[in-house]
């Protein structure tokens, strides 16, 4: 093994240690249990990993999107200390993560474009990633049109993607969203899979890579976005065009089987003869992307703490980190609208008694 | 040793019950029992079930000493009553004391608006603009407050030509900054709405007139009036407590008495106009104690011995040497010998102080530790500091058996010299085989003197077989011994024992070892066939009798940790001096040596305290004892009802 990818292996330290500092069931009743958000906010502060992140927050005057912010933030902090420990691979994890988030931001302005309110944007962008991402963010809030955003994103990659939404479609009076979605999500696929290693390498392996990783995050979304679209009836076409399936632990033919089914039902019932079918048959959960959802955590966990491939372990507990923090957005929300705790603590991930177990 | 105890019964009636309360409970020589638990329910006692009405007034005279800043002492002195002069006394005084306390309560809660409201103001120390005028504004709202880092990028990127919004920043810090923003009247909904949203957090100033650095100036000028204000309450606080003082310390301690008193009441059984006391007291001071409670009118007092306590056990008072006395913290540390078993703290206190002194040994820095464990035990009264003493005593001695002064190994050389020796006793790093094997030794000398120990307690108690057949009995002594002896031959060291004598001694031993679940009761004369059959007795016994081996071997191979220790220390001090280069640097030896007597002492104290409780108490000791607990009202030791 040469000395890099040794000097690699400090990640598995790093992320297990982190994952040590993971939120448990009683810190999400407790934080569920906040009545408001000011209670939230003091209860978030006492978190030792959350602390640093929301040092600055005044729990009187605490915010909802001002708490979601600084999560966020804590997050990519995560990702910044971890992608520099990890030699092998680290800048082009790293760079992904920056990827993502700029995908993000940018459907986020649009959504505010098409909402008719482009100003907002300015209020709900992050202003920690502007020193990190291609994309001046500043720019984009004073975008109210497609030229203005085209104007922001000049001289990045995403106006050379974004550029079909120059020319006019049918599709224009649905949105800017719904046109550039497809593009941006297709670009953050592919920048997914160009990490994933071939698959001679990791064919024989006792334990998985980064590969079943991504091939499992892949899965995911692509299992999940056709079980939604043949629950709404979409032309056998469509679901297929959707299912990105260029890296996946299903073959060929059994794609086949499952983009075929007429509707959920059968779906599930193919999708049961797969390799997914026995996992997920160990979950309680209503839509399909909820157990899925399920199972990849308790993958993620189980590969964080047995696996020696310090790029999978780091992607594991980035995956399990972001499930935390989109539980913390539930409680959050959950608050703002004044729900039960008892309401709120069935809509997380990860936070039952007992583990899961996953082959 | 354990102090010999007797039960006292005392009856009387109840009219007489504080009296023999205050006449023999109070000095720390009647520890007394719940005396419920000693007779029978049947008889219709019951305990006292009133409330102590002392507690309050305690508390009262407590404030108005906190209110002081004093600590009321207790002097053992009382009176007899309180009666109704004094209460109303205590109540006028109270009143005058409440009186103070609430001038001063209000001039510091005016203290603090002030620190706050210049705290407040402090942040806006260089807007040049008078606040009242601003605030005054028919056309324009101003808004006070903070802004976070985000927030102002994000202003200044978007709204910094908008003409309806001035944020005039006052001071910055790493999250953001204070400041001012301006907005008419007008469009003030809107600008609140989007500085909201850029989680500015607005700051409600106390209303005030001038610039906020005069405001500030005006503040401290108000704080300097309050605190002479505060000054001269507390003048007058410190002038009522003097008059007072020797009214209001006699009061204490009689309040204190009489409430020690009326807990210890509960102690009591009560029947009608009748009580009943019980308790322990040492046997040299039954006599004093009985001839002062026969002078009280209507009390009959018994004396027994502890055998006839029954189901009831004597506490444990521990009385000791003056040297060894520091060591019962080490004793108490473990749990207090059981009443009538053999107190080891003479033990405890020759063993650990040998053994600190071998694993830290060093002239200078035991001196050290001596001298300032001496300072801290005067100072702090701590008892580890108190027994810390002795061991830097033994330091030093050790100190010069290794010839080693602050770490400089040559410096006593002239002296050995003059004693007519070569050179220093023990070089460690000479003679480290040596010193491990020495350690080994001393671990088994050690071992054996626990197993004696064990033998003189079984004996003492008349427990014949066990104290020969257990395994820290006779019987275990001559095994450990032939084990000792044949292992030591066996390594080329010295045989203690003719090798086949050795070998039948072992043998002999072993089999009696496992047979002594059968033999310590026959000797005693009681049952003493299996329960469980012969097979589960040998089954079970096999299992006991490799633990006992075993545990022969890793006691007496735990000892090496002394040996290592000496080395470490050795090792220690040459890699301080490797760091002060040559010639040495005195500010790193002097460094140095601080660390390693920290270390040391600390390490050395742990193994001392490791090597005494698993390799020796367990061989002869239980300690199942509760602790003699008096109330002492005349050296205030120990309060048992306070």
């Amino acid at each position: 093994m040469p000395l890099p990818s040794k000097a690699s292996n400090a990640v598995l330290a790093k992320a297990r240690a982190l994952y040590g500092r993971r939120l448990v069931q009683q810190d999400y009743a407790r934080l569920a249990a906040c009545r408001t958000m000011t209670e939230l906010a003091a209860a978030l502060k006492a978190l030792p990993l959350y602390a640093p992140a929301l040092a600055g927050v005044n729990p009187v005057f605490a915010h909802r999107t001002q708490l979601e912010a600084q999560l966020r933030q804590s997050i990519f902090d995560r990702y910044d200390s971890l992608c520099r420990f990890d030699m092998s691979a680290g800048d082009s994890v790293y760079r992904y993560f920056s990827l993502s988030c700029e995908v993000d931001e940018i459907m986020t302005c649009l959504r505010c474009i098409d909402s008719g309110s482009p100003d907002e944007y300015l209020f709900k962008l992050p202003d920690f990633l502007q020193q990190r991402t291609v994309v001046d963010l500043y720019k984009l809030a004073h975008a109210t049109d497609l030229p203005g955003l085209m104007h922001a994103l000049a001289g990045t990659p995403y106006a050379k993607l974004l550029a079909p939404l120059l020319r006019p479609s049918a599709e224009t009076a649905r949105g800017l969203l719904v046109q550039a979605e497809p593009l941006l999500q297709d670009y953050r696929h592919k920048a997914l899979v160009a990490l994933a290693p071939g698959t001679q390498a990791s064919a024989y392996r006792a334990q998985p890579g980064v590969r079943q990783y991504i091939e499992l995050e892949c899965d995911v979304a692509a299992l999940s976005n056709a079980a939604r679209l043949i629950r709404m009836h979409a032309p056998v076409q469509t679901v297929s065009a959707a299912a990105r399936r260029d890296c996946t632990a299903l073959s060929a033919a059994q794609w086949q089987d499952l983009l075929a089914s007429r509707d959920v039902p059968a779906f599930k019932q193919v999708l049961g003869n797969t390799p997914y079918g026995p996992q997920l048959a160990k979950y309680q959960y209503g839509v399909l992307k909820e157990g899925l959802q399920k199972y990849q955590y308790d993958w993620c966990r189980k590969w964080l703490r047995f696996s020696t491939d310090p790029t999978l372990v780091m992607l594991c507990y980035v995956f399990l980190a972001r499930s935390e923090v989109v539980n913390l957005n539930h409680i959050i929300e959950g608050i703002h609208y004044a729900m039960p705790a008892d309401a709120i603590l069935p809509l997380l991930v990860g936070c039952e008694q007992t583990e899961g177990s996953v082959n | 040793m354990v102090e010999k105890m007797k039960l006292v019964q005392v009856q009387g009636t109840l009219e007489h019950l504080d009296e023999f309360l205050g006449a023999c409970c109070m000095d720390g020589r009647f520890d007394l029992e719940p005396a419920t638990q000693y007779m029978s329910a049947s008889l219709g006692y019951g305990p006292l079930t009133e409330e102590n009405p002392y507690p309050p007034i305690k508390q009262q005279l407590e404030d108005m000493a906190k209110l002081v800043g004093v600590e009321l002492p207790q002097q053992g002195q009382h009176d007899p009553a309180l009666d109704d002069t004094i209460r109303g006394y205590l109540d006028e005084l109270t009143r005058r004391f409440a009186a103070l306390t609430e001038e001063r309560d209000s001039l510091l809660t005016q203290q603090q608006l002030c620190s706050d409201a210049m705290e407040q103001y402090g942040h806006f120390a260089t807007l040049k603009a008078n606040v009242d005028e601003i605030t005054d504004c028919a056309h324009v709202k101003v808004r006070f407050g903070f802004l976070p880092l985000a927030g102002y990028n994000k202003l200044m990127s978007s709204y910094a030509d908008d003409p309806y919004i001035l944020f005039v920043p006052c001071t910055q810090t790493k999250d953001g900054y204070w400041g001012v923003y301006l907005t008419p009247r007008s469009k003030a909904q809107e600008t609140d709405g989007i500085f909201s949203m850029l989680f500015f957090e607005p700051l409600h100033v106390p209303g005030a007139a001038g610039s906020p650095a005069e405001i500030v100036e005006h503040y401290k000028e108000n704080l300097d009036v309050l605190k002479t204000s505060l000054d001269d309450v507390d003048t007058r606080v410190l002038g009522l407590w003097q008059q007072n003082k020797a009214k209001i310390e006699l009061l204490y301690d009689t309040v204190c008495y009489l409430a020690t008193v009326f807990d210890l009441r509960h102690f009591a059984a009560v029947k009608g106009q009748h009580f009943f006391c019980v308790g322990w007291v040492p046997s040299e001071n039954v006599e004093d104690v009985a001839d002062r409670a026969k002078q009280i009118v209507g009390i009959r007092l018994t004396v027994d011995d502890p055998e006839n306590a029954r189901l009831h056990t004597p506490p444990t008072k521990l009385h000791n040497a003056w040297w060894s006395r520091p060591f019962e913290f080490f004793v108490e540390m473990y749990g207090l010998p059981s009443y009538g078993e053999t107190d080891i703290t003479t033990f405890v206190a020759l063993t650990f102080t040998v053994l600190f002194g071998i694993m830290f040994g060093d002239v200078g820095q035991g001196l050290v530790l001596a001298l300032f464990s001496l300072v801290m035990w005067k100072w702090k009264g701590n008892e580890l500091f108190h027994l810390m003493v002795p061991c830097g005593i033994s330091s030093t001695i050790f100190g010069f058996v290794y010839g080693s002064v602050f770490g400089f190994e040559d410096v006593l050389d002239p002296l050995y010299h003059a004693l007519g020796l070569a050179g220093k006793p023990v070089s460690v790093m000479e003679s480290i085989t040596g010193i491990l094997m020495v350690t080994v030794y001393i671990g088994v000398v050690l071992v054996l003197a626990a197993m004696v120990l064990n033998i003189y307690t079984a004996v003492r108690h008349k427990r014949w077989g066990t104290a020969i057949f257990n395994t820290n009995g006779v019987v275990g002594i001559f095994t450990y011994v032939a084990g000792v002896s044949l292992c030591s031959a066996f390594m080329g060291g010295r045989a203690w024992l003719p090798g086949t004598l050795a070998a039948v001694l072992l043998v002999a031993g072993l089999i009696l070892l496992l047979m002594q679940g059968v033999l310590a009761p026959m000797f005693n004369g009681e049952a003493w066939r299996p329960e469980d059959g012969w097979g589960n007795y040998l089954l079970q016994n096999v299992f006991e009798l490799l633990e006992s081996v075993l545990s022969y071997l890793s006691n007496t191979i735990s000892f090496l940790r002394v040996g290592a220790f000496v080395i470490v220390h050795a090792s220690m001090m040459m890699v301080v001096f490797t760091l002060a280069g040559t010639p040495a640097n005195p500010i790193v030896v002097a460094v140095g040596n601080v660390c390693v007597i920290a270390l040391e002492a600390l390490l050395s104290g742990i193994q001392g305290i490791r090597l005494e409780f698993y390799e020796m108490f367990s061989r002869c000791y239980i300690g199942g004892g509760h602790k003699y607990q008096a109330v002492d009202l005349t050296s205030r030791k120990s309060r048992k009802a306070q």
